[in-house]
């Protein structure tokens, strides 16, 4: 295959990667909320006067920080139903979902540990709180972007699990290099633009402090 | 109170499990389930000709998909293919993701332990190896201490790592040992001989290899539903459609399509399920006990069935327990497991010390660097932190190993791949950490030379580089995707040979919050020697 036919050959299949990059994008800021919905719950604990509340959240807390996003895509794969009837109608339980709650669980030990600072630093008076909270926060999001291309080990149908798909049924080695190395750029793309919007809140945070 | 809290920690863990199990699915039964949601569900093989593969538009097509189709017109439901491999098909059954199993499944006496196992059968064949032209393999007795290339989860792999001592390199699709084959990774291919016959007619890349060897370990194929769901209606009626696809020549018909031979296994069958008693009615058909007459079935499967030596038996006491551990009776899945346990502590101080290097150095080019080297450090870094350590491997491994392979005749190593790849993903991250800190001490110190900076910019770095190392090992055991038998290898395949999902899944999720937690108490040590050594120097 020469270089005009192998790039025809990618161009041909785009919208098929970037539909799957759709996926990617899904099961990364869906467990982006969803974890910072329920690591708040958690940092809130922790950072209230209850003690023991506090101390059991803490525990939950680092269970989730200590467990890789990776073993547990295996483990609630492997160990939660596919389906479930309920009122005599059946539902299937979609693999993205399956996704989305392990990519969630590193995300509230993530948030759980950033809001417990933002809470005791709001209490302290500090300036710009916020603005460290929603650093951190992005940076966070490229992690769990990255962390989306691994879904395809359980069958997700995501950027990279297609771009195997696209090898093998184009059957040429030679294209193989290609493929893989357009979806990194994707991936590159979009980690630069998550990149770029942390740096533009840092600057404004760093401007209202030197205000 | 660190300790503490990791013991709340795994308290919930353990009560956790204990709803996890005791709430365990509650199935109606199958038969029911598929006509409520008027589909049926089939595993399918997608690499696999012409049994299961896929067409030019990602459509699942070949014999197994046609019998299903079959299937769900006489059940008058729609049908649903799900492609399954050779490693996640029992499991895939087990846990009901899909109704049944038409995947080219070998039946054996383990696997009829495992899954919902259907007779009669409906094809059988071999096992062979594929070998290039000029092969110093020449019989199955020179296997001994070579590299041969198997396919993750095939039956056979046992007995040829046991019995022909070879030096096995598994991988997960069809597709990855052929490029492993093609890379010279491995000397051979051991593999299904119906498989590789087909391979080798249809496929033109391999016709420079070879099947001189006549095939070993015979066996028939079955269909599979749930262990549970075997003597169900669901079982029964599939078994049923089955004889009479034999008796009415369905099957033969269907393999016929698709131009395989059906003068041998098929026709003997058809024969067999045909005969006539003289009394009326056939020879071969279900007793009153639901079973069918030994006479007609594989005979030495449906024995092996209910004996089970000593130590089998020690695993069905264990699992009664609801501890099916299979490293604990099984000597063969505890040295797989420990090789992995060794190779992801391996990997891990690998990545972690390879990052701390390769972040320092780089770190400090950009700390002290002028503009362009920095503007050329910061495109490097940024393109290692951004492409997910998953494409990194797929990318070097396959990708550049193929086009080595066949360019410079160099293989890569699955293992030296992957430290380098968790090596230059973390020290990317570390670079960062440690360049920022080097500009800030210089800042206070800005006549100090270099050497009398360190101390203070790794004390200010410190736990930065150490929370990059702490999600290197994190990250680690997606180096299964590259074959490296690490610990989650060493599970999977523990949970397609013996079926032990839940069990060996909780010890995985264990073992990564023991080393994670144990790590991190190690690392916030380490800040404080860090400090008084910078301290010290200072």
């Amino acid at each position: 295959m020469g270089a005009q036919e192998q790039l025809s050959t990618l161009l041909l299949w785009t919208p098929f990667l970037a539909e799957g990059f759709l996926i990617n994008l899904l099961i990364s800021f869906a467990p982006m909320l969803l974890g910072t919905l329920l690591g708040w719950g958690l940092g809130s604990l922790r950072a209230s006067q209850h003690i023991r509340a506090g101390y059991i959240a803490g525990s939950v807390t680092s269970l989730f920080r200590n467990i890789p996003s990776f073993v547990f895509l295996f483990y609630i794969a492997f160990l939660t139903p596919m389906e479930f009837s309920w009122q005599g109608e059946v539902y299937s339980f979609p693999i993205w979902l399956k996704a989305t709650l392990a990519l969630t669980v590193p995300v509230i030990g993530f948030a759980s540990d950033q809001i417990t600072t933002l809470l005791s630093e709001l209490r302290e008076n500090k300036d710009n709180c916020w603005g460290m909270f929603s650093i951190a926060w992005t940076q966070y999001l490229l992690v769990v972007v990255m962390a989306s291309a691994t879904a395809s080990v359980i069958g997700v149908d995501e950027i990279v699990s297609r771009a195997n798909t696209v090898i093998a049924a184009v059957r040429d080695p030679s294209l193989m290099l290609w493929v893989y190395g357009y979806v990194a750029a994707w991936f590159l793309l979009t980690g630069s633009l998550i990149s770029t919007l942390a740096r533009v809140i840092e600057l404004r945070y760093q401007r209202s402090t030197q205000a | 109170m660190h300790y503490q809290r990791a013991i709340i920690s795994l308290t919930g863990w353990l009560i956790f499990l204990l709803i996890n199990t005791s709430t365990a699915w509650a199935e109606s039964s199958r038969l029911e389930l598929i006509q409520q949601r008027g589909k049926l569900i089939v595993g399918v093989k997608a690499d696999y000709q012409p049994w299961g593969m896929m067409n030019a538009s990602g459509r699942l097509i070949g014999i197994e998909p046609d019998l299903a189709r079959n299937l769900a017109h006489q059940l008058g439901v729609k049908l649903q293919l799900v492609a399954v491999t050779s490693s996640n098909r029992l499991q895939k059954v087990e846990s009901g993701a899909v109704d049944l199993l038409l995947a080219t499944l070998s039946d054996t006496p383990a696997r009829r332990q495992l899954s919902g196992l259907l007779e009669p059968n409906y094809y059988s064949s071999g096992v062979n190896i594929l070998l290039p032209r000029q092969s110093a393999i020449t019989s199955w007795d020179s296997l001994r201490g070579r590299q041969i290339c198997l396919s993750n989860g095939a039956f056979f792999n046992r007995t040829l790592i046991q019995r022909h001592l070879i030096n096995p390199v598994i991988f997960k699709g069809t597709r990855d040992t052929l490029l492993a084959l093609e890379a010279g990774r491995c000397e051979g291919w051991v593999y299904d001989d119906v498989a590789l016959q087909r391979l080798k007619q249809d496929d033109p890349r391999w016709q420079n290899y070879y099947l001189p060897l006549s095939p070993i370990m015979v066996q028939p194929w079955a269909a599979a539903v749930s262990r549970a769901e075997r003597n169900s209606s669901w079982g029964l009626l599939v078994s049923d459609i089955m004889i009479d696809w034999h008796r009415n020549g369905e099957l033969s018909n269907i393999v016929a399509a698709w131009g395989l031979s059906t003068d041998g296994y098929l026709l003997q069958q058809q024969q067999l399920w045909n005969q006539a008693l003289t009394r009326g009615g056939y020879l071969c058909s279900r007793q009153a006990d639901g079973t069918l007459p030994l006479a007609c079935i594989d005979r030495k499967l449906a024995l092996a069935t209910n004996h089970t030596d000593l130590q089998a038996r020690f695993g069905v006491m264990l699992r009664n327990l609801g501890l099916d551990f299979p490293p604990l009776y099984d000597e063969f899945s505890l040295s797989s497991l420990l090789e992995g346990l060794a190779l992801t502590l391996g990997i891990s101080l690998t990545a972690m010390l390879g990052g701390l290097v390769f972040g320092t150095l780089i770190g400090t080019l950009h700390g002290r660097g002028n503009r362009p080297t920095r503007i050329v450090l910061n495109m490097i870094n940024a393109t290692l932190r951004m492409t997910p350590p998953i494409l990194s491997l797929y990318l070097i491994f396959f990708g550049i190993g193929s086009w080595a392979a066949l360019q410079l005749g160099v293989t890569f190593n699955a293992l030296i791949i992957a430290c380098i790849v968790f090596s230059l993903y973390a020290g990317a991250s570390n670079a960062v950490i440690f360049s920022v800190a080097l500009q800030t001490v210089t800042q206070t110190q800005p006549d100090a030379s270099l050497r009398q900076l360190l101390p203070e910019t790794l004390d200010r770095a410190w736990s930065g580089l150490m929370a990059n190392s702490v999600n290197i090992v994190k990250a680690v055991g997606i180096a299964s995707t590259i074959a490296v038998p690490e610990i989650i290898s060493a599970a999977n395949s523990i949970i397609s040979e013996h079926g032990t999902t839940s069990v060996i899944m909780n010890f995985l999720v264990l073992f990564y919050f023991g080393l994670i937690t144990l790590m991190l108490w190690l690392l916030k040590h380490t800040k404080g020697w860090v400090r008084r050594w910078a301290h010290k120097s200072n």
